[in-house]
């Protein structure tokens, strides 16, 4: 587990994508759209970004991420008209932080996400009170089946551009790779796919080639080529990402 | 969610008076006496208490099921048994304890662990033989069996990155009758973590280690420590074996929580000598040995120049046996290397737990065997169970058994460290609040079945690049 992905609970978690199709039934017969609940979804993942940031390094960006990937997760099986995200969001931060052995006091989350949803962007998000915090958190658990263990790609990446004695390439393959988490190939694809997906976005971007060294990988190139093309699309989608209000209005539709 | 949303969960609340009575099981929580058939009460620790039940299958199969008191008031689940789930969900080995079931109740916050049950456990059975008074000590097959079944579940654990960090005799489970008999089950991980790419210090989790099984670069204040002290632990169990005491007996300093230890340094150093920076360069580095606490530094008279290890595992193994000889420690020459390269100072220095499997100690007749009370078809000896089964589905109440972790033997803790809340220290003393009749929210850890339709098998194959990334 901590050194076999294939044989972690991890990798039974990936999803075909017919499986995101299935997702969320119920808050489409309620009217939302594909396209409007994955708007509200990333909306949640930068917010809960934003609050690790502001954690005065309390939060690691690699626990924000393994919050992000219980959150995406969670809603493979669960609804947002049955659970508010806004407040799904959080406990899944309060829970990472405990499995990532950087455990934050309930308080303190909550002067940080109070310090985030006061200004800006996150102005009109609700708080969750704190027993709502911990009930999602145990809804959470339960509906994870208790996996916690999340493999991080950032390993992965480290490796990997050394090995490619690509080192230059990493600052902006940690960006892609960190922006990855606003999209849903983290369910579809394995750590280590994705590592190798966000070197060769990198490359692109910074006019580098890596196709010699991703031609001694025995690697699926075209699998690489699908998550690299995705995460283009994304990130030129969501230059201009919804507002608090909109998220709100959003789930007003489905609550 | 509101909690009108919660209808999926919600659950006809009882009017459950609390009981005042002191009948050890009136605290068995409503949602696990209606699955299980509740016998009695086996341990109670820290973390909250230990029952022994009966699965309502058919033959029904017997569980110890650990029930987390609540955590801390506001900050949910004890990231102790955040710790337990998420690694034992994943572990697989014949000497780790298996988890069979979570149980976790949502109405009133409640959390229960079910694993497989094991009768015996090494620190029974330790004090099972000193009671029997001087005389019969354990067989060197079943210490040998024992002591290699615990590193072959050590190596596993370190294989994947696990560091147990609280490996005593009271953790060291050893399955009674049936298919397992004698089979070495490594329990209670309640510290134990992942130790690959920390995001913080290791020494942010506060004290690890049950003071008598601690490592000296613990003790020294080490900030980075690694899997040698599990080793070093398994060391003292191994000389605890054939002593029947443990072999560091220091007294604790309960205060501070980070107090320095003097006293356990001084009898690890009464044994094996004063370390020495020629043999051990991190020392150095070692807080508590940079600034010379206690002056701690200073070579005294009761510390031989060099080790006694030797000397004092005999000297401690034929008081154990009394005036018969001690078996398990007439082969000293692979013995006492094994024990010494166990409890080696440095800790790169130290055998690791691969390499102790390999050791001549365990090449040697005889030789480790899965069942470790039986021997060529005879079985060596028969610990008394653990409680006296009543009839099938009997709640008869049991006298409440010592607890577990005994009070006589210091307990592991995590220190309240600069930002973690130590919500595994909660007072033992702390009654469970009765919880009212509930359905539970019930998940087998098993999840979904292998090849279930909502998961996409992707067994490692040729898509790997040619390096694993996966070694790490």
């Amino acid at each position: 587990m901590g050194s076999n992905f294939w044989k972690s609970e991890h990798s039974n978690f990936l999803v075909h994508r017919e499986r995101l199709i299935e997702a969320h039934k119920k808050d489409r017969e309620r009217g939302l759209t594909y396209d409007q609940i994955e708007e509200v979804k990333v909306f949640i993942v930068l917010y809960l970004e934003d609050v690790a940031k502001n954690s005065q390094n309390l939060i690691r960006q690699r626990v924000a991420a393994a919050a992000c990937m219980y959150f995406r997760r969670f809603y493979l099986k669960e609804e947002f008209c049955d659970y508010d995200p806004r407040f799904v969001g959080p406990a899944c931060l309060f829970l990472a932080c405990k499995a990532e052995e950087s455990q934050v006091q309930a308080k303190v989350l909550f002067q940080m996400l109070r310090k985030v949803s006061t200004t800006g962007k996150y102005h009109a998000l609700p708080l969750p009170d704190s027993a709502q915090l911990l009930d999602l958190e145990m809804a959470v658990l339960e509906s994870l089946e208790f996996n916690l263990i999340v493999y991080s790609p950032y390993r992965d990446l480290v490796i990997f551009l050394e090995d490619a004695q690509m080192t230059d390439l990493a600052e902006c393959a940690w960006a892609v790779l960190n922006d990855s988490y606003r999209t849903q190939l983290g369910l579809l694809h394995s750590p280590y796919m994705m590592a190798i997906a966000c070197m060769h976005v990198a490359s692109m971007v910074l006019g580098r080639s890596i196709q010699k060294w991703l031609e001694s990988l025995t690697c699926d190139m075209d699998e690489v080529l699908e998550i690299a093309q995705e995460l283009l699309r994304c990130f030129r989608q969501q230059k201009n990402c919804m507002s608090s209000e909109a998220c709100n209005r959003y789930l007003e539709f489905v609550m | 969610m509101n909690t009108q949303n919660r209808s999926k969960y919600l659950v006809p609340q009882n009017d459950g008076a609390p009981s005042t009575s002191q009948d050890p099981l009136a605290a068995v929580p409503a949602y696990l006496s209606e699955r299980y058939t509740v016998l009695d009460r086996v341990g109670e620790g820290t973390y909250g208490v230990v029952f022994r039940v009966l699965t309502k299958d058919q033959p029904p199969r017997m569980l110890a099921i650990k029930t987390f008191k609540p955590g801390k008031e506001g900050d949910g689940i004890s990231p102790t048994a955040i710790r337990e789930i998420m690694l034992l969900r994943e572990l697989r080995h014949d000497n780790i304890v298996h988890l069979e079931a979570v149980h976790l109740h949502r109405p009133d916050p409640s959390l229960s662990l079910a694993f497989d049950y094991a009768e015996h456990d090494l620190y029974e059975m330790l004090r099972f033989h000193r009671e029997r008074g001087m005389g019969p000590v354990l067989e060197t097959y079943t210490v040998k069996s024992l002591m290699w079944q615990l590193l072959d579940g050590l190596q596993y654990l370190h294989a994947n990155w696990i560091m147990h960090r609280d490996l005593k005799p009271s953790n060291i489970l050893v399955v009674g009758e049936g298919e397992e008999q004698g089979r070495v089950k490594i329990g209670d991980f309640g510290l134990a973590r992942i130790y690959a790419c920390p995001l913080r210090p290791l020494s942010d989790n506060g004290v690890v280690v049950t003071i008598w099984y601690r490592a000296p670069e613990l003790l020294l204040g080490a900030r980075h420590y690694t899997p040698a002290a599990d080793v070093w632990a398994a060391g003292c169990i191994l000389a605890e074996m054939l002593a029947l005491r443990p072999l560091f007996q220091g007294n604790e300093r309960k205060s501070p929580a980070s107090a320095f230890q003097a006293e356990q340094c001084n009898k690890i150093f009464r044994v094996l000598g004063l370390p020495t920076v020629s043999s051990w360069p991190a020392l150095e580095h070692l807080p508590h040995w940079r600034d010379n606490t206690e002056n701690i530094r200073a070579q005294k008279l009761e510390y031989p120049p060099k080790s006694r290890l030797a000397e004092v595992i005999a000297e401690y193994s034929a008081l154990a046996a009394g005036s018969g000889a001690n078996p398990a420690v007439q082969q000293r020459g692979a013995l006492t290397d094994l024990l010494s390269r166990m409890l080696a100072y440095n800790p790169e220095d130290r055998i690791s737990a691969a390499d102790a499997l390999e050791h001549l100690y365990f090449k040697e007749e005889p030789q480790p065997g899965k069942n470790a009370f039986m021997h060529n078809g005879r079985l060596l000896v028969q610990y008394p169970r653990r409680c006296k089964i009543g009839p099938a589905g009997a709640t008869a109440s049991m006298p409440p058994r010592a607890p577990l972790n005994t009070c006589d033997a210091p307990q592991a803790r995590l220190a309240p460290s600069r930002n973690a809340t130590p919500a595994g220290v909660l007072g033992a003393e702390r009654k469970l609040t009765p919880v009212s009749a509930a359905v539970t929210t019930h998940t087998t850890p098993q999840g979904l079945p292998p090849g279930s339709a909502s998961t996409r098998p992707r067994p490692p194959s040729n898509k790997r690049p040619h390096l694993d990334p996966w070694l790490r």
